[in-house]
């Protein structure tokens, strides 16, 4: 399958996704404070990625599922 | 609840905990054994299923298959004695999974068109070269036996802590791998499908009930637990990297590149990756792999569980065993307990079950089967893998009951190992230009310098996961030798580009 510019996009996202949860974007969130739910600012951070993650994946499929429709 | 409180009257907590733990085994046995009569009796059905599975099935291999021991004891134990170094778990899971969202419907698409059942098949075919089939085997079964040799321990470890030391770790692993061993070499990979999906969900609400309840318990709530963690001068724990094995505070290099290697390695765990030849269709496969976050978000309660252990409970030595530990101080009802026992006795065997079978059935097809000079007739085959089944077994138990090391760090060692192959399967689909030469050169190359790294660690130049230079020296020769001999042969290109 080829990379359609939605697909690129897709991809970016999930690159900065990994650089969020590494150094040096995830020193941005490294803190215990503030809470945010309950959880130190560190694990809402990557509570938050994992859901950023599902998202993009779920673009990336139906963005799939479109063009595979789409095609004869 | 009156139900198990009204018979702890009566029965000894212990034997009711026992008699959970085994009504449990009993349900995994059978739903591993029963799919036995509905697969054909062929090496095509007891490795790949027939590609019969469904999504949901797939979701639960997928799932279930990677949240292991590894998850259920060693996660809690680093949030324990480690704190925010345990994010690290699900940081890699994230982004180690996208590249199963490409690698699988390919390889699901050539498994159809050319019957390939194994990730080294395929890779011994594009590059042309036994040599590498049997190399890829005996590197697979070389990390698997420690992968396994870690489900047995964590078995081993949950029934010997609730039982009060009754149970010593040896009957306890060994019980529970029998009952793995039985369903495994009955049924296969559908075995392992159907009793991984019985388990995941069983192992899920586990995690979650407790993930909540202990917190809940101890300090009224997660907020307050944070809070009592800061208040008992333990911030660093909370911040992340969070803390080294020692207690000093981890690196950013050692914590990013923990990351890095475990994500590059995720996708290509060979008994991850052949679950793609099992799937029913490319579109199953894919949205297996879409959900997986939905499993991702279920190491959050597991985090829960060792954090809310560090002030209530200080000074448990083995961290690993934090969560029986914690399970036995609480003097909840019997039943409960055993229920929780047998959710971590789930993750133990829903990674156990794949692992043995996926390192029997490589053993078989890509090392013997490349090494005889008759090829193997598909009985003779479905035979030696069900022999290689109890072989690798017993070895990986007698590694479980005699070493003495953390679960985690040895799961680490192994990701370095596996991660080496991610560039080759990478070249594999989509680089036209990589060869044999350079697919064994890099093999061989960033496995041998992750090795002089793990075991020579002062060697390092700077304190990064010993993955790392492997795949540095793994990508330089795979695309420098690739590009000084010869491209390969033009119907090979065509196959697979």
């Amino acid at each position: 399958m080829t990379l359609t510019p939605t697909r690129k996009r897709i991809l970016f996202a999930v690159v900065l996704i990994g650089l969020a949860l590494t150094w040096p974007g995830y020193t941005l969130f490294a803190g215990a404070r503030p809470f945010i739910f309950g959880f130190p600012a560190s694990f809402a951070w990557l509570i938050a990625c994992v859901l950023a993650g599902f998202a993009a994946l779920v673009l990336l499929y139906q963005h799939d599922n479109k063009r595979k429709q789409a095609k004869p | 609840m009156t139900f198990a409180l009204s018979m702890t009257t009566s029965t000894s907590p212990s034997t009711i905990i026992l008699g959970i733990v085994a009504i449990y085994l009993l349900i995994s046995l059978l739903t591993g054994v029963l799919p036995s009569f509905k697969t054909s009796k062929s090496v095509g059905g007891f490795v790949a299923g027939d590609r019969s599975m469904n999504t949901l099935l797939l979701y639960f291999v997928v799932g279930a298959s990677i949240f292991s021991s590894f998850a259920f004891l060693g996660g809690p134990g680093w949030a324990y004695s480690r704190g925010a170094a345990s994010f690290y778990i699900i940081a890699y899971g994230v982004i180690g999974i996208v590249p199963l969202y490409f690698f699988g419907p390919r390889a699901w698409r050539l498994g159809k068109e050319h019957g390939y059942v194994t990730q080294a098949e395929l890779l011994s075919d594009r590059f042309d070269s036994r040599f590498l089939s049997v190399l890829i085997a005996a590197l697979s079964v070389v990390v698997f036996i420690p992968y396994l040799t870690l489900q047995m321990i964590g078995a081993g470890y949950v029934l010997n802590v609730i039982s009060e030391g009754m149970i010593p770790e040896w009957i306890g692993a060994g019980v529970t791998y029998l009952v793995v061993l039985v369903y495994v070499f009955t049924s296969g990979v559908m075995g392992v499908g159907w009793s991984n999906a019985f388990q995941g969900m069983f192992m899920m609400i586990v995690a979650w009930a407790l993930g909540i309840y202990l917190p809940e318990t101890l300090y009224g709530g997660i907020g307050p637990m944070f809070e009592a963690i800061i208040d008992a001068g333990k911030e660093q724990m909370l911040q992340a990297p969070g803390l080294a094995a020692d207690g000093s505070p981890w690196t950013w290099g050692a914590f990013s590149s923990a990351v890095l290697v475990s994500a590059v390695g995720y996708s290509v765990w060979p008994h991850f990756f052949m679950r793609s030849f099992a799937a029913k269709s490319d579109r199953a496969m894919r949205l297996s792999v879409v959900l997986y976050p939905t499993f991702l978000i279920f190491l959050v309660p597991i985090l829960l569980i060792g954090f809310s252990a560090i002030v209530a409970f200080p000074g448990v030595e083995q961290a690993d065993t934090i969560l029986p530990y914690v399970l036995m101080q609480l003097e909840l009802p019997a039943v409960v307990v055993g229920l929780f026992c047998a959710g971590a006795l789930a993750a133990s065997m829903s990674s156990g079950d794949a692992i043995l079978h996926s390192a029997a059935s490589i053993a078989v097809c890509d090392g013997v089967g490349k090494v005889v000079r008759k090829p193997l007739d598909d009985r003779t085959q479905r035979f030696l893998i069900r022999i290689a089944v109890v072989l690798i077994g017993l070895i990986a138990y007698l590694f479980a009951v005699v070493i003495d090391v953390s679960i985690v760090a040895l799961l680490l060692g192994a990701y370095g190992g596996v991660a080496q192959l991610f560039p080759v399967v990478f070249a594999m689909f989509y680089w036209p230009r990589a060869n044999r030469a350079g697919a064994i050169a890099a093999l061989v190359g960033g496995v041998l310098v992750n090795t002089l790294f793990l075991m020579m660690p002062e060697l390092k130049p700077l304190p990064l996961h010993e993955g790392v230079y492997g795949l540095m020296v793994n990508v330089i020769l795979l695309v420098g030798v690739s590009l000084a001999t010869e491209p390969p042969r033009k119907e090979i290109i065509e196959r697979f580009h």
